[in-house]
């Protein structure tokens, strides 16, 4: 499965980064999932829980305060104030 | 000379305490400058990014029609004053407090506890300053602003150019200025720009505020480093004097003593 750089950027510095397949987040028009090849567009996330599926298939679930998605061609940044790991 | 003599002893010891002081001050500053800077740094990439996102968002016509674009006529300033915890930072507070001047009228929200001390409210420490915290006063700054309580918001802060130089400025965070050349073309924003763009705003100036707090405190452990190096540099050189002085009036009253004594002896 094709993969796509994701980066889950904070104040606190990056918190995540690395190949992946999906992310997927809630922003405000419901539920959203991004794989690679995604028309770049950006919107607003609402205080949710993010799940990310690697890049080796293993996913990642955590809680993140709500933020800004910026899906461009060549990468995925999340700007997000806090995450929780489960 | 024996008056002489005490004093110059107490004036050895209280340099000496000085001495002290500015050592340990010094070794605490540079322990926290690299942690400082790094997270100073850690935060710098969020803010470029939240800081490009909304200069693109502002540059599309829909959005300066917003109340948090368009430029109000009034002159009623908010100013959210960084400055730091503790005093013996060299000039660094007093830059801040002189730069404060050139806005009487502005209402201050101090950030750090010698700013806080200076506006009598409860105090907020600088150096533990959270996302949490800046949210929290993004929020409510937002709410005020859009039932237009003040028409300018700036933040008074220091910007870290270096170890030996910092520079106390104001960044204007509202309304939202347009003058950069940003293009929005080729990127959709679901479901608009303006639904975006106000969802965004209270984490853009939390962000803003929060690296400025940032920068500033190394700003503040930069100069307290630089300051205690010279204040002990100063403090060594005027110890060496001191004793000099003191040897020189040691030396001085046991040769006027021997003189007495063999004066004595002599008649």
């Amino acid at each position: 499965m094709k993969s796509f750089l994701l980066k889950i950027s904070s104040p606190e510095g990056d918190l995540f980064c690395g190949e992946s397949t999906m992310l997927r987040v809630r922003g405000t028009e419901g539920e959203l999932a991004v794989m690679a090849g995604h028309i770049p567009f950006v919107t607003y996330v609402k205080p949710c829980e993010c799940k990310i599926v690697l890049a080796d298939g293993s996913e990642r679930i955590g809680a993140i305060s709500g933020g800004m998605l910026n899906v461009s061609r060549d990468r995925v940044i999340l700007l997000t104030g806090a995450v929780s790991w489960k | 000379m024996g008056a002489d003599i005490k004093q110059l002893r107490t004036r050895i010891k209280s340099v000496d305490s000085t001495l002290h002081l500015t050592k340990a001050m010094g070794l605490v500053a540079s322990s926290k400058i690299r942690k400082a800077t790094e997270a100073m740094n850690r935060g710098l990439e969020y803010a470029e990014s939240l800081d490009e996102m909304v200069s693109r968002l502002i540059a599309c016509e829909e959005c300066k029609k917003t109340p948090f674009v368009s430029r109000k006529s009034g002159n009623r300033i908010r100013l959210v004053v960084i400055a730091g915890d503790r005093g013996l930072a060299g000039g660094y507070n007093a830059n801040v407090f002189r730069l404060l001047a050139d806005f009487p009228d502005a209402e201050v929200i101090p950030i750090g506890k010698r700013a806080c001390e200076r506006f009598n409210t409860f105090t907020i420490s600088a150096e533990h300053y959270s996302y949490h915290d800046a949210m929290a006063l993004a929020q409510s700054l937002c709410r005020d602003f859009a039932e237009d309580a003040f028409d300018r918001l700036g933040v008074l802060c220091t910007k870290y150019h270096s170890l030996m130089s910092q520079e106390a400025y104001v960044k204007w965070l509202l309304p939202l200025s347009s003058d950069v050349e940003a293009r929005s073309e080729g990127i959709v924003f679901e479901p608009d720009e303006t639904t975006v763009l106000n969802a965004l705003i209270p984490d853009y100036i939390a962000g803003m505020i929060l690296s400025c707090v940032k920068e500033s405190f190394a700003s503040e452990v930069a100069a307290r480093r630089v300051a205690m190096d010279n204040a002990g540099k100063n403090a060594q050189e005027m110890l060496d004097r001191l004793g000099l002085e003191y040897n020189r009036a040691r030396q001085g009253a046991i040769t006027q003593e021997i003189t007495e004594i063999v004066a004595g002896s002599n008649t």
